[in-house]
């Protein structure tokens, strides 16, 4: 009961997130320099079609009623219509969706996956030459700017070797396109950002793997006459999981980040780049849409990994 | 005591010889930040009759698109990373001491207040909300310092919140206490000072994340155009890359050097400064 009921203030809480990156981003729009009308209505428009336009989008009422009316649209799930395309924000956001979720959770997983292991490996011999050179790599590998990385990828393994394309996601022929089409397409742009999260997580697991293999339950396992070899794997590991599923939750925010550097790289048809082109062209609708989007986004995968962990750890303290 | 204390210090970190080693990169590369209009280096601005020149005895890392010397643009790259790293990192560091100090300290609705602001900042997608502040305000060096400052505090206010509330219950904060401090001196004199240390640490760490967000920000065209800015420089080669890969490659190494050096500092304080981690 005590733990449906945390779940339940965490989802409050995280609807209360949403509200609120909403109204900072409307404020911030709201306040920055520059005349929204005269952007869309464009520098030769004459001053009766600024006023025109201005009418038409409700930008000559007063803030607190433009904030009004776009929360209550907002919680009817309407995220209006772009400027520059004439769609239904919903529409331009959800067509771009699959691709950064594609490239987003593949390497969320990869990055876990090989984290893990490379830190369980750390672990297991400490202090050693191997435990040296994984941890000194992990920082280098959390040091690398992605987009950096994604050019010497591209020059290396496109340009040189020419093995993977460089960009899109795929293939320009229709006869060409499949599944294989798109993970090789895929290749560079996931390998890219998936080398700063195997790092920090490479970090996290050797930390927690040593620190459980220290734990008394695992010395006790040791005296009865375990091998050293199944107490590593089945108790060792298994600790490390869940501090790797909490840094998992962190960096999905993170990863947003790198979503739209390797998609300005990779020119990746995701949400990372349509929301910076927004950005660009004060494409307000969409700029909007896509942060609320985005942040909904956040904050499901933050409450999937409280979920997990309450599964996962009976011990967690609910406060 | 305080010069033992300070001695074992400097003791422990000088064992740790990825973090010295860290700490020395650093200082050099703050050197060159400092000494940059005196070194022997060409004027990062002259142009020369060798664009695209491949790096030379003359050239050490080549020529860019308008024949200017890459070396010495990519030394005076080092100012500009060094100073959005280091003062949006102490802007961090010292909001989130005063939150996280203030909720902890304080408790009650102040910290739940406090905590629910910090939460939010947590989840925000906050590389894209500094691109939409910076494209919509613009992107002055110092405003980029102060925004990035401005959206990364939360996880220090985190460390610091939990530091006060464990110590407020000290003998030594209780008696200040009674002998009639009030409260703000008893947070900012006592509590702070003695509990700053793993604050401090992470702030080092966020050194190199800022250097890295300047540099995202600089190579999507979002930096400040009159500073020359590694990932400036990045960006600048971006559509050579495939005939003169140097323009690109150079910036990037010295952003990836810097940052590792920032970090396996701030790993070694961490380890140093807090003493659960020491007898690993």
């Amino acid at each position: 009961m005590e733990r449906v009921a945390y779940l339940i203030r965490r989802t409050v809480e995280m609807i209360l997130v949403v509200l609120v990156v909403a109204v900072l981003n409307f404020t911030l729009i709201h306040l920055a320099p520059g005349d929204v009308a005269v952007y869309m209505a464009g520098v030769e428009a004459g001053p009766e079609y600024v006023a025109s336009i201005r009418h038409e989008y409700g930008l000559d009422l007063s803030l607190y009623v433009q904030m009004g009316r776009y929360m209550s649209r907002l919680l009817h799930g309407d995220f209006g219509r772009s400027f520059t395309r004439g769609e239904a924000v919903v529409d331009v956001i959800m067509n771009r969706m699959p691709a950064t979720l594609l490239l987003m959770g593949s390497s969320l997983i990869l990055g876990a996956v090989l984290g893990t292991l490379g830190g369980a490996l750390a672990a297991r011999h400490i202090g050693s030459k191997v435990d040296y050179w994984i941890s000194g790599l992990c920082v280098a590998a959390y040091s690398t700017p992605v987009f950096w990385l994604g050019l010497i990828l591209i020059y290396a393994f496109s340009v040189h070797l020419n093995w993977f394309p460089s960009s899109g996601m795929m293939s320009f022929l229709e006869e060409q396109r499949g599944i294989a089409d798109t993970l090789r397409h895929m290749a560079l742009p996931v390998l890219s950002l998936t080398v700063y999260f195997i790092g920090q997580n490479i970090k996290v697991a050797r930390a927690s793997v040593a620190e459980a293999m220290q734990d008394d339950f695992i010395t006790t396992f040791r005296a009865v006459g375990f091998k050293e070899r199944e107490v590593f794997l089945k108790h060792g590991l298994r600790n490390a999981l869940l501090p790797i599923v909490s840094m998992t939750g962190l960096q999905f925010t993170q990863l947003t980040a790198g979503a739209v550097l390797t998609e300005t790289v990779f020119s990746w048809p995701g949400m990372g780049q349509l929301v910076f082109q927004a950005v660009l062209s004060r494409d307000y609708p969409v700029i909007m849409g896509g942060y609320v989007l985005m942040s909904i986004m956040v904050v499901l995968f933050t409450l999937l990994v409280d979920f997990i962990y309450v599964v996962l750890d009976p011990r967690i303290e609910l406060k | 005591m305080n010069l033992t204390r300070k001695g074992r210090f400097i003791h422990e970190l000088a064992k740790q010889r990825m973090a010295m080693t860290g700490f020395f990169v650093v200082c050099l590369f703050f050197l060159i930040a400092v000494f940059l209009q005196v070194l022997p280096v060409p004027d990062p601005f002259a142009l020369s009759l060798h664009p695209f020149h491949l790096p030379s005895g003359e050239h050490w890392m080549g020529t860019d698109n308008l024949g200017r010397d890459l070396f010495s643009r990519v030394l005076w790259g080092t100012r500009a990373s060094l100073l959005v790293g280091v003062l949006s990192a102490g802007l961090s560091g010292v909001t989130g001491i005063i939150i996280g100090g203030i909720a902890g300290y304080y408790g009650g609705w102040v910290d739940d207040l406090l905590s629910r602001i910090t939460d939010v900042f947590l989840v925000m997608p906050i590389f894209f909300l500094l691109i939409l502040i910076v494209s919509l305000f613009g992107s002055h060096i110092f405003f980029v310092i102060f925004s990035i400052g401005l959206v990364t505090w939360p996880r220090n206010a985190r460390i610091m919140r939990a530091q006060a509330l464990a110590l407020k219950k000290r003998a030594y904060v209780t008696a200040a206490i009674g002998s009639g401090a009030s409260s703000f001196r008893v947070l900012f004199l006592h509590v702070v000072p003695n509990g700053v240390s793993p604050v401090i640490a992470y702030t080092v760490i966020l050194i190199g994340q800022a250097v890295l967000v300047e540099a995202g920000l600089s190579f999507l065209g979002l930096g400040d155009p009159n500073v020359i800015s590694w990932g400036q420089l990045i960006r600048s080669g971006q559509q050579s890359f495939a005939s003169a890969w140097w323009i690109s490659f150079f910036p990037g190494l010295m952003l990836l050097v810097m940052v590792s050096a920032v970090n396996f500092f701030g790993d070694g304080l961490s380890v140093v400064l807090n003493p659960r981690m020491m007898r690993r």
